[in-house]
């Protein structure tokens, strides 16, 4: 057991300072230059949450990231000013922190960075630019409090630099484990899960072949493997034209066209995945592992939110990366991805413990609003 | 030390290509017909194709080497042509050579074979040769648009 609340350690030449979180997660990561403050936490917690951040005053961080709702939106995929829709589904913000890179293609590196790229992509925030998005801040007299008191900083001197450090505090506070798993796992609460649930974890870690990438560790268990995969979700869309969607998708990026705009606003090019970044052809469709915390509270599910239930995902694993058994397979999936033959029973217990991996803290949050937790 | 900022994550990020983990690279050759004609090809190997019975084979094998010539398929600039460097099989079965080469016929271009042990020690190469003919040749690979060498 970790017990040191502040060790320092260096990774991929990233001085954090770790520091302590709940049953069945590691010490939350903080980066030296962004240390977390309580006053730091509230006004990033103001700025998720503030609608005038967008071109019709009508849209936040939390209006995809909704706590209510898992940190998600509910939708297919998200909905930004004027009803714009994008192309993906909303990933929760619940323990990104841990993430080590951001967005579902990874092109981003940390929170900071993540969080200044919504409020002026043009099917989310829609402002024009920083500029306009810091307008709007500098005008509010009790942000030019807020940012002087946290940062030292004048109003006409308050840049995305402040700004984004103090939402990716507030959102390194959105940190849930404690879940019934957790204490099944690594408190030794032998009956934290029912027996549907325990079985369901013999399926997760042998035959469902699902901790390949969900990963359990032994102190801990993030669910995510911090890589990318083709794991069949999106091939349908572009299948047969991975070469020109590929080749397009590079004409226009070097072409000087936005990454980020690009891969929200075109449906063909936003399934290229994790290849819109690193350019790499063994990445082309591979999207990143999301982590399995609360995703009872998070549908629907996948990169593109195409499956509408739990049911729905073990299905699409069961069949080999497929909707339907007599599905083509795409030629680009991960070779880890392949038929798993379970019987209808173990899908319901993977299921059922799937739903032990909900944080009694987000559950909570879920039922305020009769959200969909049991 | 300093945080890594966003340039060298890109960078980083991009040097990860150099060193992808699939049997699969770009060359350019410095020393075609003449000294100004570089040529590149694309090599593939090692699929290991391995005959369960029936028509049933190992399913890992068989998708590394379909995503392989998909990939393939994508390199752009287009190269010169394909280099296949041995051991489509895995017990040289002529129903794993079969195989691959029903998967390797999907690669958009010229595709030139060099036998594997393992292609070779169940009939001593037979079946490999009566496919893809003598296992000791030269070949000259021509651009659709360069003349033919006299």
């Amino acid at each position: 057991m970790i017990k040191s609340l502040s060790l320092a350690i260096v990774l991929t030449g990233v001085a954090v300072r770790l520091h302590a979180a709940p049953l069945g997660l590691p010490p939350v990561p903080v980066p030296d230059d962004n240390p977390q403050t309580p006053a730091k936490i509230a006004l990033g917690d103001k700025l998720f949450h503030d609608k005038r951040i967008s071109a019709d005053g009508k849209v936040s961080c939390s209006t995809c990231h909704e706590k209510s709702m898992g940190f998600t939106d509910h939708k297919r995929v998200s909905e930004g000013f004027k009803k714009l829709t994008g192309t993906r589904n909303a990933p929760t913000v619940i323990n990104s922190a841990y993430m080590k890179t951001l967005f579902l293609d990874g092109r981003e590196p940390d929170l900071e960075g993540q969080s200044t790229q919504p409020p002026v992509n043009p099917v989310e925030g829609g402002l024009p630019n920083h500029n306009a998005e810091l307008k709007i801040i500098r005008a509010d007299p009790d942000y030019v409090k807020a940012f002087k008191a946290v940062f030292g900083v004048d109003g006409k001197h308050i840049t995305m630099t402040e700004v984004s450090r103090a939402i990716a505090s507030f959102e390194r506070t959105v940190v849930a484990g404690d879940s019934a798993f957790d204490r099944y796992y690594f408190a030794g609460e032998k009956n934290a899960m029912d027996a549907g649930q325990v079985r369901g974890l013999k399926v997760f870690l042998e035959q469902g072949r699902c901790v390949s990438c969900h990963r359990i560790e032994q102190t801990q268990a993030l669910f995510m493997d911090h890589r990318f995969h083709n794991i069949g979700i999106g091939f349908k869309r572009i299948r047969g034209k991975e070469g020109d969607t590929a080749a397009a998708f590079l004409a226009s990026k070097h072409g000087g066209a936005n990454v980020d705009h690009t891969v929200l606003s075109n449906e063909n090019m936003s399934e290229v995945g994790r290849f819109a970044v690193t350019e790499n052809l063994t990445q082309v469709g591979a999207f990143k592992t999301s982590t399995l915390r609360n995703i009872e509270l998070t549908q629907p599910y996948m990169h593109d939110g195409s499956l509408k239930t739990l049911e729905d995902v073990i299905d699409f694993y069961n069949n080999g990366g497929r909707l339907k058994d007599t599905d083509p397979v795409s030629p680009f999936m991960s070779g880890g991805i392949r038929p798993l033959d379970l019987s209808d029973q173990q899908k319901q217990d993977l299921v059922a413990f799937l739903k032990a991996l909900t944080s009694p803290s987000m559950a909570e949050l879920a039922n305020k609003k009769g959200g969909t937790t049991p | 030390m300093s945080r890594i900022d966003r340039r060298e994550f890109l960078r980083r990020g991009g040097a990860l290509l150099a060193a992808g983990s699939l049997p699969l690279s770009l060359v350019e050759v410095a020393f075609g017909r003449a000294s100004t004609e570089n040529f590149t090809f694309a090599y593939i190997s090692d699929s290991h194709l391995t005959h369960l019975g029936g028509t049933r084979f190992v399913r890992n094998w068989d998708r590394g080497l379909i995503r392989a010539v998909a990939e393939a398929n994508l390199l752009e600039p287009r190269p010169d042509f394909f280099f296949y460097g041995g051991d489509i099989a895995q017990f040289g079965k002529s129903e794993e050579i079969d195989h691959g080469l029903e998967i390797l016929a999907a690669l958009r271009g010229d595709v030139h074979y060099v036998m594997g042990e393992h292609d070779y020690y169940l009939d001593l190469g037979e079946h490999w040769r009566k496919q893809l003919g003598p296992d000791h040749y030269s070949f000259v690979s021509v651009r659709p648009s360069t003349p033919l060498p006299e």
